[in-house]
């Protein structure tokens, strides 16, 4: 089959799906065509890039020109994005054919897939349970098989979530070597931009070709993964991220799975004492960073627009029917903490924990080379029965929490079922391991039998 | 450390451009402080007097001081230009129309 010919018929899925699955808020048929032909044209004169014949989804945060950018929000439901993001140049240029943009927690600022402004995602193996967030439309549609691969993005576990909830392998980047240009920020020192597919090794091509220095990104770095043999690889069993918080079954699970890594290298117990407090340190930090993020969202420029007699008036009547109610908690929190008489006992506090916490990962990597545990502390929920409680929700980021305020690498791989739900084990490895995470979890994917079937209501869509 | 009173309340809604109803505004109260309440844990660790920085150690990248180059509409077309300018809710020509500021 040529491309044409595939792209049309993974446009045909998606329409199929749409209704019932959700993972996409904008196709974009007459784009992914015109480009599938130009790139068939180039196949054929075999002058063609490394991922032509490839096609991709893209998060609704990221920039594409001319094509709407909601990041699933009322604020930029009709925002049309004048130019394209890093990495979407980066995949032009590489001759990859994009399907349309993908559906998401509002802003980003959610785990289940269920915030966004479009309504909630479904999950492609139970079309009853959420499908994990936020990066939600981008992890269904490679789970569904709608396109080849996926971009999200991992602030706190955003690729992770949905790839442990539906099976699929998610990696989040080192911070800084995946730039950040054209994505609508949630937290500025956190946010990366992430690859997602069926196949740890797709994930690793797709880094390979989004990766780089950007003088467009202020916090992209010249360095770039660095490349180890596999073997001799010390895994450590991390205390915190096997404790009593997690259900049992997964950490018995996490620990069958760990055996397969003794024929590399050998499994240590280990501990991060500060990785325990990682859900408020990295909650107060995304509060700050996004009430700071979310100030360029007034009606003025671009976006959602509500008349007013006064500047203070528009903007703030705009904001308020705009933004959903979890964008609004967390840029109230954010306000407070950073507000001069609140900001030395929580913002500048979280930031002495946070310098703590790396601290912390440092010395443990100082003994081991990469850290195990599981992604979720359980599989994904029924739809009716999530936590409204905001506490506890935020509670379910416990195990990606981590590593995002340490700017590390991690990556989920499927490699279990309890109940017929997928369980992802996460590696997680100091800055600049990401070629050895995703070594560790091609290693799973060769010795650890997973296998999952689709929704049967989606698959007979799918026919 | 985790009260927060409807004063309090108020003055972050300003600050924050959100003119929240009394309805939403008692729910944000009750998450705010619980949700404070939970993280003021953070609070009972020992740390050193420094702060972060960044998470990436680097110089800040300055750009050459040069004049930056303007396009012009009448001379060639400028269409990252014009798609910023699509995206504006009111304007008159090429102006963003606001209302009063004071």
């Amino acid at each position: 089959m040529d491309l044409i010919q595939k792209v049309k018929a993974q446009l045909k899925l998606i329409e199929r799906t749409n209704p019932v699955l959700n993972a996409f808020i904008t196709t974009d048929a007459e784009g992914a065509l015109r480009q599938a032909e130009i790139v068939q044209d180039k196949i054929d004169k075999g002058k063609a890039g490394a991922f032509a014949g490839t096609t991709l989804a893209v998060k609704d945060n990221i920039c594409m020109k001319g094509l709407r950018c909601t990041a699933s929000s009322k604020v930029l439901e009709n925002y049309i994005a004048p130019y394209n993001a890093t990495v979407i140049e980066k995949l032009y240029k590489q001759d990859a054919v994009f399907l349309g943009k993908t559906n998401m927690d509002e802003f980003a600022a959610g785990g289940g897939g269920v915030s966004g402004y479009f309504g909630p995602v479904k999950n492609p193996l139970d079309l009853t349970r959420v499908p994990g967030g936020s990066s939600s439309g981008s992890g269904a549609a490679v789970a569904a098989g709608l396109c080849d691969m996926a971009l999200g993005s991992d602030t706190g576990g955003s690729i992770r979530a949905p790839a442990a909830f539906m099976g699929i392998c998610g990696l989040r980047p080192t911070y800084g070597t995946v730039s950040r240009y054209g994505i609508s920020d949630l937290s500025m020192s956190m946010d990366q931009i992430s690859p997602a597919a069926k196949k740890a090794a797709d994930c690793r091509t797709l880094l390979t070709k989004i990766n780089g220095y950007d003088e467009k990104d202020p916090v992209s770095v010249h360095e770039l993964p660095d490349k180890r043999e596999f073997e001799g690889i010390r895994f450590g069993l991390c205390k915190e991220f096997l404790d009593e918080r997690i259900d049992p079954k997964i950490v018995d699970m996490i620990m069958k799975t760990a055996k397969v890594f003794e024929d590399v290298g050998e499994l240590v117990e280990i501990s991060v004492p500060t990785a325990k407090y990682s859900v408020p340190i990295y909650y107060l930090t995304v509060f700050s960073e996004f009430a700071s993020a979310m100030q360029k969202f007034d009606g003025l420029k671009y976006g959602f627009s509500k008349k007013g007699d006064d500047m203070f008036e528009k903007i703030s009547s705009t904001r308020v029917e705009a933004m959903g109610s979890e964008v609004k908690r967390r840029v109230l929190l954010g306000t407070y903490i950073t507000m001069k008489e609140f900001r030395d006992s929580w913002y500048v506090r979280t930031l002495k924990v946070r310098k703590k916490l790396i601290s912390d990962f440092n010395t443990a990597f100082k003994k081991v080379d990469v850290l195990l545990g599981p992604t979720m502390p359980f599989v994904a929920w029924v739809y009716g029965k999530e936590i409204t409680d905001p506490v506890a929700n935020y509670m379910a980021d416990i195990l990606t929490a981590p590593q995002t305020p340490a700017g590390l690498p991690a990556g989920s791989v499927p490699c279990g079922t309890d109940n017929g739900m997928p369980v992802g084990l996460q590696v997680t490895g100091p800055r600049f391991s990401d070629m050895l995470i995703l070594d560790c979890m091609e290693h799973v994917q060769k010795n650890v039998s997973y296998d999952v079937k689709l929704d049967p209501q989606l698959e007979r869509l799918m026919r | 450390m985790a009260e927060i009173t409807d004063e309090t309340l108020d003055r972050v809604a300003r600050v924050a451009r959100l003119s929240l109803t009394p309805a939403e505004k008692k729910a944000l109260h009750n998450d705010l402080e619980a949700i404070l309440k939970t993280f003021s844990e953070i609070q009972q660790i020992q740390v050193a007097d420094e702060e972060l920085y960044y998470v990436v150690d680097k110089v800040n990248p300055l750009r050459e001081d040069t004049a930056p180059t303007y396009c012009d509409p009448d001379k060639h077309k400028c269409s990252e230009k014009d798609g910023i300018m699509d995206n504006i809710p009111e304007k008159e020509g090429r102006l963003v129309k606001v209302p009063r500021g004071l």
